[in-house]
């Protein structure tokens, strides 16, 4: 089992979406961090366990690419990411945060099953 | 009174008694209604604080959306010259009205970390769920890109998921308002209680409050009956 804590692994102040946008964005987070963590967990069928605490909170647009990224860019399943991906939030406070990231795994694979 | 003063005459210690117990039952009850009364206020003024904080938030993300942005160094190139044009297409209150809504969403937060301690599981949950929603109609699409079309659907949505938010506060703050609660949180201050987690945490709670509470108002009243009669 691997531990992605985003405050001390990547940054206490995530940015918004793309990479263009501006430093540590969500697209920078997945491709840099998460991809290469979650393939890991495939290949060696363990798990990796993102912590949301510690940062300064979130923007949507940030969590959802990231965790949504993963189903649209990757062709992560939903199934595939229940199994190795667990989001933790220790701190109530990052309950919401929690929240709007599994609901872009769910929409964003309603995303890709709408296009296929 | 002349009932009260020949019964007074007859047994005085017995009767001053029963007239302090009643004095002393009424006195408690008193207590525990201005502390509701107290806990109830003072709960309703954080709601207000955070309805308006929603609204007010709701306002200003709606504003920004409706408003495109555009990049500086792909669209203003040709058309520097003209500084009035150059405002119109870039509003500095863009970048203002960003910070505005990162800084009123944290706000948002802490106060709802300080409201839901007295709410239910169920409202809870419910509470993450719909402040999820606002946050990703406010943050969400392309916030915080440095171009982006306008987007009037976004502004609509704003305000939807900000009245379904408002709309579960004032509910939840009614159900969260009971006097029994009230009650609860003072016994609560003397023995630490552990809000549940989960339904099974939910329905253990339930179960043996469902007990003691009965049996201790029971017990309660058999004793104010044997020592008033």
């Amino acid at each position: 089992m691997s531990t992605i804590n985003i405050a001390s692994d990547f940054s206490r102040t995530p940015g918004g979406r793309y990479i263009s946008d501006g430093p540590f964005s969500g697209e920078l987070f997945r491709e840099r961090l998460l991809v290469p963590a979650l393939r890991g967990a495939l290949s060696s069928k363990g798990k990796v366990v993102v912590v949301l605490d510690g940062t300064r909170g979130y923007l949507s647009s940030f969590l959802e690419e990231s965790f949504g990224g993963l189903v649209r860019e990757h062709g992560f399943t939903k199934h595939q990411l229940d199994r190795i991906l667990e989001l933790r939030a220790i701190d109530s406070y990052y309950e919401t945060y929690r929240n709007i990231a599994l609901r872009s795994i769910a929409d964003a694979r309603a995303e890709r099953s709408l296009a296929h | 009174m002349r009932v009260l003063s020949d019964r007074l005459l007859t047994d005085p210690t017995a009767e001053i008694e029963k007239i302090l117990i009643t004095a002393l039952i009424g006195a408690v009850f008193a207590y525990f209604h201005q502390l509701w009364k107290y806990s109830r206020d003072a709960y309703e003024a954080r709601i207000d604080e955070a309805c308006d904080l929603i609204f007010n938030l709701a306002e200003t993300a709606a504003e920004y959306w409706i408003s495109p942005k555009l990049n500086p160094r792909h669209e203003l190139g040709p058309i520097r010259h003209s500084a009035s044009v150059s405002r119109q297409l870039v509003p500095p209150s863009l970048e203002l009205l960003q910070v505005r809504i990162e800084g009123g969403v944290k706000k948002l937060e802490f106060l709802r970390l300080m409201l839901q301690p007295r709410l239910s599981l169920h409202d809870r949950q419910l509470l993450v769920d719909r402040m999820a929603s606002f946050l990703d109609s406010m943050t969400g699409g392309q916030f915080a890109s440095k171009a982006r079309a306008a987007d009037e659907s976004r502004a609509r949505e704003v305000y939807v998921t900000a009245s379904d938010l408002v709309a579960h506060l004032r509910t939840a703050s009614q159900r969260a308002n009971g006097w029994w609660l009230t009650l609860f949180r003072q016994f609560e201050i003397v023995r630490p209680y552990r809000p549940p987690h989960s339904h099974r945490e939910s329905i253990a709670d339930t179960l043996i409050l469902s007990i003691t509470v009965p049996a201790l108002l029971i017990g309660l009243l058999l004793v104010l009956v044997s020592l008033i009669f």
